[in-house]
């Protein structure tokens, strides 16, 4: 398959559905129809990464949601609230998206910092481009592949 | 302890979590992220300080979105079904940096925390700063040492 060539692996350890909207957590066919990549042998693990808690939670009632992206930092913490303890108890994964708060958290920025014109922080800065809910998205409702960084090497140390 | 740092290990604190994502431009900002799932855990004195500055700066002004009729709720003629999450609409941009950065920066309970934190020795820096390196540069394919190693961490 084409991401052979890409990721040079004969299988992808993680997969997440990148921010369906809301109304694909409520359709089975489209977390079943993954699970089938998983029995191929070409998916180690299936996630999906949610724009809101109560996504968070809904997914996990799909059995083949082995883990959950959701966005968590100092500033985000309404997850922890309900869906954390929930996603520890199912021995759901859990990924922070934005732990940065789109840099905010890294004491770089000011009042006074500008974003060039084809950053989100400058373009979507009010999330009228996508999701109205925060004031640095960085993760617009459409499904994609999901790609690796150096952030997946900042995990818990075993 | 860059500020980076400081955010990356308190999520990491939250038994629930596996995994943090930060992204980053340079090179040396994705070895600071590394390293700091080497730091030791934050001193629980820290992490009272930290809840202290969510629950009085952020919780209590509602993540800093104000409270508005959503789309959502004037689509439906009024009704909710969820916590909806669109009524809450973000301040202006100069209004939430501003907001963010007093919370960052103005806040002197979290600046004297920070200043209780154990120093780290040298030589512990410099280990774990070169282990973040070997990992970064595996992570792009690179031969082990294709960044040159830190001086001054």
């Amino acid at each position: 398959m084409a991401w052979r060539a890409t990721y040079d692996t004969e299988a992808i350890d993680l997969l997440q559905l990148h921010c369906p909207p809301t109304e694909a957590f409520y359709l089975p066919e489209v977390f079943d129809g993954r699970e089938a990549l998983v029995q191929a042998g070409k998916l180690r693990h299936d996630g999906v990464s949610v724009e809101k808690v109560e996504e968070a939670i809904k997914a996990m009632d799909f059995p083949g949601v082995q883990s959950v992206q959701i966005i968590y930092n100092l500033f985000r913490q309404r997850a922890a609230e309900v869906f954390l303890p929930l996603a520890q108890a199912r021995q759901v994964g859990v990924l922070a998206r934005l732990p940065l708060s789109s840099g905010m958290l890294t004491g770089k920025l000011s009042a006074a910092s500008t974003f060039a014109a084809d950053d989100h922080r400058h373009f979507n800065r009010e999330g009228a481009g996508f999701d109205k809910a925060r004031p640095f998205p960085a993760c617009p409702p459409r499904l994609a592949w999901p790609r690796w960084n150096a952030s997946a090497l900042c995990c818990r140390p075993a | 302890m860059s500020m980076a740092q400081l955010a990356l290990r308190w999520i990491l604190m939250n038994p629930a979590i596996t995994c943090t994502i930060p992204g980053g431009k340079r090179a040396e900002q994705v070895i600071d992220n590394v390293a700091a799932a080497d730091l030791p855990e934050l001193p629980a004195a820290l992490m009272a300080a930290l809840e202290q500055v969510y629950a009085s700066g952020v919780k209590a002004s509602r993540g800093l979105y104000r409270n508005r009729p959503s789309q959502t709720r004037r689509e439906t003629g009024g009704h909710c079904q969820n916590r909806c999450t669109s009524d809450l609409t973000p301040p202006s941009p100069q209004e939430s940096a501003q907001t963010y950065v007093a919370l960052l920066f103005g806040e002197a309970q979290l600046q004297q925390a920070l200043g209780n934190l154990p120093p780290f020795d040298e030589a512990e820096i410099a280990r774990r700063s070169q282990r973040a390196f070997e990992l970064t540069c595996r992570l792009y394919g690179r031969p082990a040492g294709c960044l040159p190693s830190i001086k001054n961490h």
